[in-house]
């Protein structure tokens, strides 16, 4: 991958402290330039990011707008039926094509600016006054046209969520995923057909990595989010472990909340999080039915580099995080049911959306945390956090007490970035 | 009853949000989008009183947040729509500043009430509050009811 203008080269801007995975130096959280690389690197590099759902593009000719890291990316449906994601830049001088977030009928895409057109695969079929005005001006006799397309994205699907990615270089998705994680994306949505039931854009006040590494920080839940604590739905001592792919860039944390032994550490008093004296009103919240055989109450599957399946109880849904400069971040969340449901399961569904989101009771607290870190860190950019929780390595392991799954993701991100 | 029920949550006193509601009452805190989509699953869904007192004694008591309060500015209310029970439809404009602990100020929300109101002895309750943010975007976290 060529440097980006203007950006030092990574081995100037990052040392990481160690070989091994168990510090990471703070001033990745906080360096545009850093921040540039990522964009070159992660977002367009070697990674499948999501786009969206199949369903919120159904019918031949719908459309709607994502982005991957910086860059805005249409996701459409072609006539044909096939789906397309170009990056949404006119080649001629930059304009978005696409300012509206969704629409339908869209078989070629007209620039707002001076009339460029593309078709549904990103070619570029007209230009205004290509021929000038009376003989006069327009484009000279050899631009070639076929030289002037968008920048169109590979993609593929699994069960009704669009990936994409910029680089040739990148696995088929699967391959990429790994049989792990595909084996559990299969196991989450079942060939059922998704609905949206709702979508939360939650702004975090933290660099993108900061919520990544919180989604897959499986230690935390039961120390950061009472409510979960509480109600013993996600506690060490329940069963559950971490599974990755071969590469360890992947992973699947899960617990079983019906198999909780309790520990010594959640006796009253000695957390924050445990409130032995609270009870809901309306304990019909967290009334769930068991929707898997592999009685897993609570899973959460997060794909290099920015991309979450959620189940906390029956709320199914996907998270997507969008970086804005290093110092904040939206995270997209879109909670689904299926068309398979009974309306019991629905309301269900649509009741536990409670636990997720901005106003989760199980997830508002991480919206804030990663601003903690992020104005925690302002005054000490050459110091390390310590990730050694469970060792150094990024295995699977048959305990939650682990940071394991942190160590994934910066193997990861070291492994793109190429430091 | 729309002032009280704002100056109740600028003032902080939340134990008190939930006696504007009748027992049966639905409140649901939507973005726009999401309400013209038909996304039934919006922010902050409770669909009886009981689930409001969580609301409020979790916020109190169990989850975890920078302390901030909220000062709403409402328009006058527009009465939609009068039925033969005595239901009541109306919808309120409101702004809802957000001021953290540390003195920064933040347009948190702008929307509008999307109320059904019905009396109970003479009293005014809330049968049904939707509150309709212009945006679907939320910042940091949602813990304060709108
Ligand atoms: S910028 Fe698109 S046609 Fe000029
Ligand atoms: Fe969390």
């Amino acid at each position: 991958m060529a440097r980006t203008p203007g950006v030092r080269p990574l081995d100037q801007l990052i040392r990481w402290p160690e070989a091994d995975l168990a510090r990471v130096p703070l001033h990745i959280y906080n360096d545009p330039e850093i921040y540039a690389w990522e964009q070159a690197r992660v977002f367009r590099g070697p990674t499948w990011s999501f786009l969206a759902l199949e369903c919120e593009i159904p019918k031949p000719n719908d459309y709607c707008l994502t982005k991957v890291g910086d860059t805005p990316v249409i996701v459409l449906r072609t006539a044909e039926g096939a789906v397309h994601a170009l990056v949404n830049r006119c080649t001629h001088k930059g304009s978005v094509l696409c300012y509206d977030s969704r629409g339908e009928n869209k078989r070629s895409f007209v620039c707002p600016y001076h009339a460029w057109t593309f078709d549904q695969s990103g070619e570029l079929k007209g230009i205004a006054f290509e021929k000038g005005v009376g003989g006069l001006g327009g484009m000279p006799e050899g631009f070639d046209k076929t030289k002037h397309a968008l920048t169109r994205l590979r993609v593929e699907t699994i069960e009704g969520m669009v990936f994409g990615t910029f680089s040739n270089q990148t696995p088929p998705l699967e391959q990429y995923l790994g049989a792990p994680m595909v084996a559990h994306i299969r196991r989450t949505i079942r060939g059922r057909t998704m609905q949206i039931i709702g979508r939360y854009n939650h702004i975090m006040p933290s660099n993108w990595k900061l919520y990544i590494e919180n989604s897959r920080d499986t230690h935390h839940p039961s120390l950061l989010h009472a409510f979960f604590a509480t109600f013993k739905l996600n506690r060490l001592s329940a069963e559950g472990g971490i599974r990755h792919d071969a590469r360890n860039w992947h992973h699947l944390v899960f617990a079983k909340r019906h198999t909780d032994q309790g520990h010594e550490e959640y006796s009253p008093g000695k957390l924050r999080t445990m409130k032995a004296d609270f009870g809901l009103n309306d304990p019909s919240l967290i009334a769930q039915w068991m929707e898997f055989d592999d009685n897993i109450t609570n899973a959460l599957q997060s794909i290099y580099p920015g991309f979450v399946l959620q189940q906390i109880l029956n709320s199914i849904g996907t998270r997507q995080i969008i970086p804005r400069g290093t110092d904040e971040c939206e995270l997209v969340w879109t909670v689904v049911a299926f068309e398979e449901d009974t309306p019991e399961q629905r309301a269900i569904r649509i009741k536990q959306s409670n636990l997720v989101g901005p106003h989760g009771y199980v997830s508002m607290e991480d919206g804030a945390i990663g601003g903690f870190v992020q104005q925690g860190i302002k005054g000490d950019r050459d110091k390390q956090a310590v990730v050694e929780m469970g060792g150094s390595t990024a295995d699977g392991q048959p305990t939650r007490a682990s940071e394991t799954s942190v160590r994934g993701f910066y193997k990861a991100y070291r492994e793109t970035m190429g430091i | 009853m729309m002032v009280e029920y704002v100056h109740a949550i600028d003032e902080g006193e939340y134990e008190r949000w939930p006696t504007f509601f009748t027992e049966d009452a639905v409140y649901q805190v939507t973005g726009r989008d999401n309400h013209a989509r038909g996304w039934v699953a919006g922010m902050m869904l409770c669909d009886n009183r009981d689930m409001m007192l969580d609301r409020i004694y979790t916020l109190r008591q169990v989850n975890l947040w920078e302390p901030h309060t909220y000062r709403h500015v409402i328009g006058p209310t527009q009465i939609l729509a009068l039925d033969a029970t005595g239901v009541v439809t109306a919808q309120t404009n409101y702004l809802c500043v957000r001021t953290m602990h540390d003195g920064e100020q933040k347009l948190f929300s702008t929307g509008r009430y999307l109320d059904r109101i019905v009396f109970e002895a003479d009293v005014p309750r809330f049968r049904e509050r939707l509150v309709i943010s212009d945006s679907n975007r939320i910042d940091t976290l949602l813990v304060i009811p709108i």
